[in-house]
């Protein structure tokens, strides 16, 4: 990148910022979290207890690989970690639960689950780079894809929150392991909009149902 | 009316029909002959001045009522009418112009508000238990109750209105009005439960019956089994309800989904809590009870959002039901039965009267 194109990211806006970095805009992820809120909500009372989030996960992880292929990123699955990778082999991207201060801008989320050593060489990795580059459409045929070495790792933390019939979301890059072997540290974080699902219906609980606010505006 | 050219016979007909009268007896009130009635009601011939006059004061509608356009009510074909056993051609046809009115309020409504774009799909080739979990699954509902029927369907642009009828004898009914806007009828008259079950059941003839017949015995089971599955999911009636077992605890357990004793009863069998024997036992001990002519314990009836929403901008805007009964050539009193009971109206208690007729009440100030 040469110096007159470098620009600060903590200039942009997320969505700019998502824009430049990765050729994605912020209704195209929007569709990533909507696809982990439907499936989170389509989990059955009589499924094992979890099972929301695990869903909400998996479809997420492949809404997030529908959204990327086409643009050129790659569907890779280092030591069982299913990712995205852009074309130059230099970015990757994996749908990860966080916990409740995911998408708030005044904590630190951390992930809702202990991650493995794949996560954590990501993690130290990610540390060590002080650069963000923008994703390049051309192919780095000497990488080796499946290897997530060299790779940045950015993680696309969603949190649904049914009592606030809503779900958060940010595409942010992991810098810190938690000694609770979670991930409790972002540098930087890009930050979406809540996706409100307010007038969507009730939740999954029998007392927790909200009721609809319908529209209806006067024609001027 | 001057221009007697502007006659519309549809219009004629379709207020003979709303107040139940045969030709015969619209003649005999209006002083006119059965067969004037016909030809006036076919198209060919127009009624004088003073003809008319005589057929709008026997029907109750004002003069200007029978100019305007044609006003396409539900008919008989594409109207998911139930048992016609139980009703007369007079009540359906009633029913139907009713209908009508409605619509001509709907357009009213849609040409002053935005309401939102219909989204009921087709789902017409499917398993009514499956076309209800799709749709919930659609609409993104999830898999515990629903908490108002109506609401749930005036979001996703189903128009719902009171069935004018103010009878049991008339069912619920819908219709996709030139197969674009769908339609539901409600009997208000009904119990709360009753008639939320009525609102899933029409909801059900919509997204199953769009295109095939909505009529007959297989039809109506459909209806009645997606409106089932629809309010009470499988899976949440067996991980929520998996103990009532008994009349006591159906009772209490019905509240949780909102719908009837009987309707949660039939379900609680269907998905396998009750076994054949509990099932009739409690249907039994049920029907003794008198559950099946009143509920039991029952729950406050839903309302419509959107007509509430409605009347309460207009009103603020200076716009009465009175006036909008105006703008639509119709009286405030035709149009009050088709918001009954789901949103709250100011109900004139002497049956209509004029507001002159009103202001010569005997009103006195009385001296402290």
């Amino acid at each position: 990148m040469s110096a007159e194109r470098r620009v600060k990211y903590q200039d942009l806006s997320a969505e700019q910022a998502v824009a430049l970095l990765f050729g994605v805009t912020k209704k195209e992820l929007d569709g990533v979290a909507l696809q982990c809120w439907s499936a989170f909500m389509s989990v059955g009372p009589l499924k094992p207890k979890g099972f929301g989030g695990t869903s909400a996960w998996a479809y997420g992880t492949e809404a997030l690989r529908e959204l990327f292929i086409p643009k050129g990123w790659v569907p890779v699955d280092p030591n069982n970690q299913p990712r995205v990778v852009s074309p130059d082999g230099k970015h990757a991207i994996a749908v990860i639960s966080g916990d409740s201060d995911t998408g708030n801008p005044h904590r630190e989320p951390q992930t809702r689950n202990k991650r493995g050593s794949q996560t954590l060489r990501s993690v130290t990795y990610n540390s060590r780079q002080g650069q963000l580059f923008p994703v390049s459409r051309s192919v780095g045929a000497t990488v080796d894809l499946d290897c997530a070495e060299g790779q940045s790792l950015w993680i696309l933390l969603f949190h649904v929150d049914i009592g606030a019939q809503e779900v958060r979301y940010e595409l942010s890059r992991p810098v810190n392991f938690g000694d609770n072997d979670k991930v409790d540290g972002w540098e930087p974080r890009f930050i979406m909009p809540a996706l409100s699902f307010q007038a969507r219906g009730s939740g999954r609980a029998p007392d927790d149902g909200v009721d609809f606010d319908i529209p209806v505006m006067p024609r001027l | 009316m001057n221009d007697r050219s502007a006659f519309n016979p549809v219009r004629l007909v379709l207020a003979r029909q709303r107040r139940g009268l045969t030709k015969k007896s619209l003649a005999d009130i209006a002083g006119l002959s059965s067969k004037i009635i016909s030809l006036y009601e076919s198209g060919a011939s127009i009624p004088t001045p003073e003809s008319l006059e005589a057929i709008a004061n026997g029907v109750g509608f004002p003069m200007a009522f029978f100019t305007g356009p044609d006003i396409n009510a539900p008919r008989d074909e594409n109207a998911s009418f139930r048992s016609f056993s139980r009703m007369t051609a007079a009540q359906r046809d009633a029913s139907l112009a009713a209908g009508g009115l409605a619509y001509l309020l709907s357009d009213w409504i849609d040409q002053h508000f935005q309401l939102p774009t219909v989204s009921v799909p087709d789902l017409s080739a499917m398993e009514p238990e499956v076309a209800a979990a799709l749709l919930r699954s659609e609409w993104g509902l999830g898999s515990g109750p629903i908490k108002n029927m109506i609401h749930v369907m005036e979001y996703h642009g189903v128009r719902v209105f009171s069935l004018a009828e103010e009878t049991k004898q008339v069912n619920a009914f819908s219709c996709w009005r030139e197969g674009t806007t769908p339609f539901v009828f409600l009997n208000t008259q009904k119990s709360a439960e009753a008639s939320r079950f009525d609102a899933a059941h029409e909801l059900g003839h919509l997204v199953l019956h769009q295109h095939g017949s909505n009529k007959g015995k297989e039809v109506e089971n459909e209806a009645n089994a997606f409106a089932s599955a629809f309010l009470m999911p499988k899976d949440s009636v067996l991980a929520h309800s998996w103990k009532c077992r008994s009349v006591p605890e159906i009772l209490s357990g019905k509240k949780l989904w909102n719908v009837s004793a009987m309707a949660f009863t039939y379900r609680l069998h269907k998905v396998g809590i009750l076994t054949e024997w509990l099932y009739k036992s409690a249907c039994i001990e049920l029907s003794s009870k008198g559950a099946r002519t009143a509920e039991i314990d029952s729950a406050p009836r839903e309302t419509s959002q959107i007509l509430a929403k409605v009347l309460g901008i207009s009103r603020d805007q200076g716009t009465t039901l009175r006036r909008i009964g105006e703008a639509l050539q119709v009286s405030v009193d035709d149009l009050t039965p088709l918001l009954f009971g789901l949103v709250p109206i100011a109900v004139s208690g002497n049956g209509g009267a004029s507001p002159e007729r009103a202001r010569n009440a005997s009103l006195y100030l009385v001296k402290g």
